[in-house]
């Protein structure tokens, strides 16, 4: 059977530690110059039928609780039967068990990963091999289950609280260290949206009080201020289609915003800037992806031209490179990486493309070095090394390098493709704004 | 075939792009009156049983809804034709900002009644159910219409389709507003669905947005547990307060809003009860 490539790859900020996931397990690497070693391997050994067994066990208790309340009366007559398990026929979708997200905290001393089964957020201590054995690499500290699918996370300024953003819309805060759990029936959302919620981050606005940033499924980046929320800073407007993506390099001390998601361009902003005039830069990108583009970025027939040609792409990531001040990004299904010059004042601009021999699904940096995973069984992980040439940067491939993390990996279940996790979601966010 | 219902639409649809056309080109002229008579010896209120439609919406799928990007994009000259000048204002900009809604103002009886009530505040009703909004514009085209010469009444008084839960952040600018109205909500009874309600604590802190410190929060139904549930989370948001019986018995839109509306009508003829809360916008904590 063929492996899974990467769906996450994650550098520390000192560049010795890859956390790499693919399906349901996260490998975690030491680096040292170009040569890579597995420390250490978690398995996700939760239930693929963890959702659908939870809604029989309240069910049953709801039906236990019913039949008491029956007996208590008396009455004999009308007992209904008990519920039955609701095992998914040959047609159901299939359920993945897999990682649909990865994050360290701002420290490094902690990976947070996001689950799908059990909608929950993962949280590990991280300790150097030095001080232990490899299954002591990883930690478990908890498992905080939410109420709705998880779908971004990030930490709170000082990395006391984990921020989860779901599928729903809300916002969540829990403690990171925190190990009592929550009941997820009973937690309060920090923050909502109408809309699902696809990245969060924090900052300090102008003034120094920490916010909270949010983007949607409908166009929004939203702007609150943490720990109270409930009041609203501020939207950023200019998107018209998903946000996918934002980030906050840190060369620009966090008063520049870069986002991307389904538009022909991306958006950089002043976001602490007056109201309405956040936005710095819009840089169109259609003439340097269309070339990339293929059948697979064709869109459903039932929203295709008279041709049959009408193509979509989407940003799927966006990877500050602090070193020489650029970021790098990642468009969904597309076998190159495009490289743009961010000024301190926020003006985005472009740089170059790096072509590759696969469709990048996931990148990471950390330093000099940069490393993307990409859907390829033989070379599923490609690094670069970025050296500064005079005025420019030369981005260069290192032949060779990280074997281990090409060879240590997870085999896919099926030969149907379909029955495997899927890779490339982003694209699915895009509205088709029917009725 | 298509239906009589359907016909009768179309033929309202025309008639109201023509009047559209009409009023964008001869704004603020006294003489447009006379002219539109002659074209249309004169436009009938609709007849609300081609508009019916079924009461609820799904609030989270993706609707064809025409939205602004953001608040200064805003075309508010094509709602409130009467208070743009195209000698002096940039296109789409009015001489004065939307300061009331009606949160899914339904057949419009409430933005009719505030219209009339407060001739001097735009005030735009804001409804999701497509046939429905068209009943409320026509209506509306019909009562500025037939209004007497001289008298230009109900130019204050706008409908848009929208989803109110999604985008009022993209139509109004930070504490625009000083009445928010939510009249006979949809109740949304089952647990799963709470969250489509118009009132829950995450979607209290954009109307707090979107709301002026002072500004008032109006909600009024007929169902218990809804009305419950709003003054739960109300009650449970730091940047309103309840106002007491004593302003609410005072207060003039309250008696608007119990009595005017298309639905509170329809809960006096059943007997029904009507639960009132109010809330005033408080000032921003220090953060």
């Amino acid at each position: 059977m063929p492996h899974y490539p990467y769906q996450h790859i994650l550098l520390n900020k000192r560049g010795d530690t890859l956390f790499a996931s693919a399906a349901n397990s996260v490998f975690v690497f030491s680096i040292s110059g170009t040569e890579a070693t597995l420390i250490s391997k978690w398995t996700d050994q939760i239930d693929p039928y963890y959702g659908i067994r939870k809604h029989h066990k309240d069910l049953m208790e709801k039906y236990e609780r019913e039949q008491r309340e029956l007996d208590e009366a008396g009455n004999n007559e009308k007992k209904q039967k008990a519920p039955k398990m609701p095992i998914p026929g040959p047609g159901a979708p299939p359920t993945f068990t897999y990682i649909r997200g990865m994050h360290l905290t701002r420290d490094d001393t902690h990976l947070i990963i996001l689950t799908d089964n059990d909608k929950a957020a993962v949280v590990f201590k991280v300790n150097p091999l030095e001080t232990g054995s490899p299954s002591s690499v990883l930690r478990l500290v908890k498992r905080q289950p939410f109420p709705k699918r998880p779908s971004a996370v990030t930490t709170s300024l000082d990395d006391k609280n984990i921020l989860v953003a779901d599928k729903f819309g809300d916002v969540y805060s829990v403690g990171l260290l925190d190990t009592e759990i929550q009941d997820e029936e009973k937690m309060q959302p920090l923050l909502g949206h109408v809309s699902m919620l696809t990245c969060i981050d924090s900052s300090v606005d102008e003034n120094g009080k920490e916010c909270v940033l949010t983007s949607d499924r409908d166009e929004h980046i939203r702007v609150s201020y943490y720990p109270k929320s409930y009041v609203i800073k501020k939207w950023l407007f200019g998107h018209k289609e998903f946000v996918s993506k934002f980030v906050l390099p840190s060369w620009s001390k966090g008063k520049v915003l870069v986002s991307g998601g389904g538009d022909n361009f991306i958006c950089s902003w002043l976001w602490q800037a007056k109201e309405g005039g956040e936005l710095v830069s819009q840089v169109s990108v259609d003439e340097l992806v269309k070339n990339y583009l293929g059948d697979k970025h064709l869109v459903p027939e039932k929203f295709q031209n008279e041709n049959h040609d009408f193509k979509e792409y989407c940003v799927s990531d966006i990877i500050p490179v602090d070193s020489c001040h650029k970021l790098a990004f990642i468009f969904e299904r597309v076998n190159a990486l495009f490289l743009f010059d961010l000024k301190d004042d926020g003006t985005l601009s472009y740089d170059k493309t790096v072509d590759t021999d696969a469709d990048i699904i996931s990148g990471t940096v950390s330093g000099d070095i940069l490393i993307l995973s990409v859907e390829s069984e033989e070379r599923p992980i490609v690094a670069y090394k970025i050296e500064k040439k005079g005025d420019t940067y030369d981005i260069r491939q290192i032949a060779g390098a990280f074997q281990a993390v090409s060879e240590n990996r997870v085999e896919v279940q099926s030969d149907d493709s379909k029955q495997n996790v899927p890779l490339f979601t982003v694209g699915g966010l895009r509205k088709r704004r029917e009725h | 075939m298509t239906s009589k219902r359907k016909q009768y639409r179309e033929h309202k649809e025309e008639e109201r792009q023509t009047l559209q056309k009409l009023e964008q080109k001869h704004v603020r002229i006294a003489k447009v009156d006379s002219q539109k008579r002659k074209m249309d010896a004169e436009i009938k209120m609709p007849r609300k049983r081609f508009y019916r439609q079924r009461a609820h919406s799904n609030p989270f799928s993706d609707h064809s809804l025409e939205y602004p990007m953001s608040p200064n994009q805003m075309d508010w000259a094509k709602l409130y034709p009467y208070y743009h000048d195209e000698k002096v204002m940039a296109p789409g900009k009015i001489s004065r900002e939307v300061q009331i809604t009606d949160i899914g103002c339904g057949f419009g009886g409430l933005t009719v009644a505030l219209a009339a009530e407060f001739s001097d505040t735009l005030i735009l009703g804001m409804e999701i159910r497509v046939q429905v909004t068209q009943y409320v514009e026509d209506r509306l085209l019909a009562l500025r219409e037939n209004s007497p010469p001289g008298q230009n009444v109900y130019q204050n008084a706008a409908v848009i389709r929208g989803n109110a839960m999604k985008f009022l952040p993209n139509f109004f600018h930070k504490g625009q507003l000083s009445k928010m109205f939510f009249c006979f909500p949809d109740p949304h009874f089952k647990q799963r669905k709470h969250k489509a309600r118009i009132v829950t604590t995450t979607l209290l802190s954009e109307y707090a947005y979107v709301l002026k410190e002072g500004g008032i929060i109006y909600t009024i139904t007929d169902v218990l547990d809804l009305h419950e549930w709003m003054v739960h989370h109300l009650d449970g948001h730091p940047l309103f307060q309840r106002l007491d019986k004593q302003w609410e018995d005072s207060d003039d839109c309250v008696r608007i809003m119990t009595n005017a509306t298309e639905e509170s009508k329809k809960v006096s003829r059943n007997n029904g009860s009507k639960y009132i809360a109010c809330y005033k916008r408080l000032p921003d904590p220090e953060i």
